[in-house]
């Protein structure tokens, strides 16, 4: 109900309202932003634009799920965005691996723990969709019915995504328990 | 432990932190943006006064939500009245007391028993039991629990559990602090606010249950009192014999009686005793206990609306707009006397897009909107700026005519047109304005 309220109050050019939603879904938003592309500026730069998209419509704006759903279902467009981006700036064509971008940010950015880069790192090497179907699935807690709709394929693409993407980050992150 | 489990402990495990660049960059940005794209005319002053609303034979869930908005018309009912400096006192005196409770019974459309608990920190509950109308006569004394009310200060909200149907509601006020726990329809300081605006004497003393008492009474007409504001719903009123005893030495209220008579008809006869002052609330008691069989009716984000001239045309625009002709009259009972608000709300075929909470929702609104030029009006009353609303013979075609006007000054009038438009003119030009046209 307060994100209800939190939205009225942002279409009435509240900012405080604004920056409650700021503070209570942005640890969710940068994980999963983390998560997909494995770069702290470019998981910044996502949510950055998820936020000021999100005041550009807040007058059309109307709240039909949950807030946190609708921020992460953004950022998971804005992330794929920036992945695709990607792809066509490098003629290698494999998504770029663990881009450790840290050493360049100003001081004060985003600061991952220690789960969070190895979360990022092992995602990495899945291949983008399946990274993106495991991420709405547990950090959204989206069905795979929303999941589908959301990236416009079949239930069952999703569900397979889903399996491949959780077995392989299961070998991952053995080999790195065994290193 | 499975892969899934495995994955989803190392997510939650997950955690980042923002470092104030990126938060300024992020946050800033967006509020820079949200404050340029925003104009000013959305942040909502809270009311000057909140009194009329009650006085509108609304729908009851409407009365129910509006009721909230009444609640501070204690403080524009304040005049001094000479010789109130012992019921200026007791108020003093109740404003020390941190909890407290009492019950009251009531005999208006059936007969009614609340008990109420009130913590300045916490709320107010409301239990309102009705007399079960097969029994009560067999079996006298027995009771259904009808409803329950908390009014919730720190979430700015009121729930409704309705136990015979077993569903509930949530109503959430925004852009209006309220201050209901201060400002409470029957709620003992609320009457004596009332009591004071009105001509009043004292009964001597008495003695109540073994204590002394002093005696006030008011048969004022203008009296606005009642459970719910029940009083000031009815209309005009033929007879109010309104007597709160009050103890000598602790200057608290020992006992209420209201008998009010409505010129329509019925009787509103309430009794409220049985205070405890200064009991120790416990704070999970306003916390709503919602079984689990029980189903939401929703959950309603309320506006409710400054009274001010913009509003009070807004409202009048909508009111044409919805009925094509402005409310009849703005007094008291005549508001919605044929009942075309009612109506309005219950149709559900408008807003079809919409959803059951999102239209009801959308509705209360509407009604609160409605409702704002007769909260505008009363505010002039109350501020003596002689205000007239010529709404029975006006409609949204008469151009030239006036529709509401009211004082600005010694020399000037305000005045709202049948169009809708508004102007400023000097005394003079209202009273060609008024003339009658020759017929």
């Amino acid at each position: 109900m307060e994100d209800r309220l939190l939205v009225l109050r942002c279409k009435r050019g509240s900012t405080e309202a604004l920056a409650r939603v700021y503070e209570k879904y942005k640890r969710d938003l940068i994980v999963l932003a983390m998560a997909l592309l494995n770069d702290t500026s470019a998981a910044e730069d996502v949510v950055h634009d998820v936020f000021v998209s999100f005041v550009k419509s807040i007058e059309t704006f109307r709240l039909t799920g949950s807030l946190k759903g609708f921020l992460l279902t953004c950022v998971a467009n804005g992330a794929r965005n920036t992945n695709k981006a990607r792809y066509q700036q490098d003629t290698n064509s494999d998504p770029p691996a663990a881009t450790d971008s840290d050493t360049d940010d100003p001081p004060y950015s985003i600061i991952c723990n220690e789960q969070l880069g190895q979360l990022g790192h092992a995602m990495a090497q899945l291949p983008y969709e399946q990274r993106e179907v495991i991420m709405l699935r547990f950090q959204a807690g989206m069905t795979f019915k929303t999941i589908a709709r959301s990236l416009d394929i079949s239930i069952n693409t999703a569900k397979s995504r889903y399996r491949y993407g959780l077995d392989k980050l299961q070998l991952l992150l053995d080999d790195e328990v065994e290193r | 432990m499975n892969p899934e489990e495995k994955i989803r402990e190392l997510i939650s495990k997950s955690d980042a932190t923002t470092g104030l660049h990126a938060d300024k960059r992020i946050l800033g940005d967006a509020s820079e943006l949200l404050k340029r794209s925003r104009h000013k005319d959305s942040a909502v002053t809270p009311p000057n006064t909140w009194r009329i609303i009650m006085k509108s034979p609304l729908t009851k869930l409407a009365a129910t939500v509006l009721f909230i908005i009444t609640c501070s018309t204690g403080l524009i009912l304040w005049k001094s009245t000479g010789s109130g400096v012992a019921l200026a006192e007791v108020l003093t005196r109740i404003e020390q007391v941190t909890g407290y409770t009492y019950q009251v019974n009531s005999i208006a459309t059936g007969i009614r028993t609340s008990t109420v608990l009130v913590s300045k920190q916490d709320g107010i509950k409301m239990t309102i039991t009705k007399a079960d109308p097969n029994s009560v006569q067999s079996q006298p004394g027995r009771y259904m629990v009808g409803t329950e009310w908390y009014l919730l200060p720190r979430a700015n909200s009121l729930v409704v559990l309705n136990h015979k149907e077993k569903t509930y509601s949530r109503f959430i006020y925004d852009g209006v602090k309220l201050d209901f726990y201060k400002e409470q329809y029957n709620e003992p300081r609320t009457i004596i606010k009332q009591i004071l605006s009105c001509e009043h004497k004292s009964l001597g003393q008495s003695v109540i249950d073994g204590i002394t008492v002093e005696g006030f009474q008011t048969t004022d007409l203008t009296y606005g009192g009642g459970f719910f504001g029940e009083a000031d719903r009815k209309g005009e009123l033929k007879k109010v014999d309104v007597k709160l005893w009050v103890d000598v030495n602790t200057f608290l209220p020992v006992r209420l009686e209201e008998d009010i008579v409505p010129k329509k008809g019925g009787r509103i006869y309430e009794v409220s005793y049985d205070f405890r002052w200064n009991v120790i609330v416990n704070p999970d008691d306003f916390e709503p206990n919602i079984p689990e069989d029980y189903s939401s009716k929703g959950d309603f984000v309320l506006s409710p609306f400054s009274f001010n001239e913009e509003n009070a045309v807004k409202g009048l625009r909508l009111f044409a707009g919805l009925f094509g002709d402005y409310p009849v009259s703005f007094e008291k009972g005549v508001f919605d006397v044929d009942g075309k608000i009612k109506r309005y709300f219950s149709d559900t075929r408008s807003f079809e897009e919409l959803s059951d909470e999102e239209r009801k929702t959308r509705k209360l609104n509407e009604v609160l909107l409605l409702s704002a030029p007769i909260d505008f009006y009363e505010t002039l009353v109350q501020e003596n700026k002689d205000p007239v609303y010529y709404g029975e013979t006006v409609g949204p075609d008469d151009v030239d005519k006036v529709l509401l006007r009211w004082k600005k000054d010694d020399s000037q009038y305000r005045v709202i047109f049948g169009d809708l438009n508004t102007k400023t003119i000097t005394a003079e030009e209202l009273a060609q304005l008024e003339k009658p046209s020759p017929q």
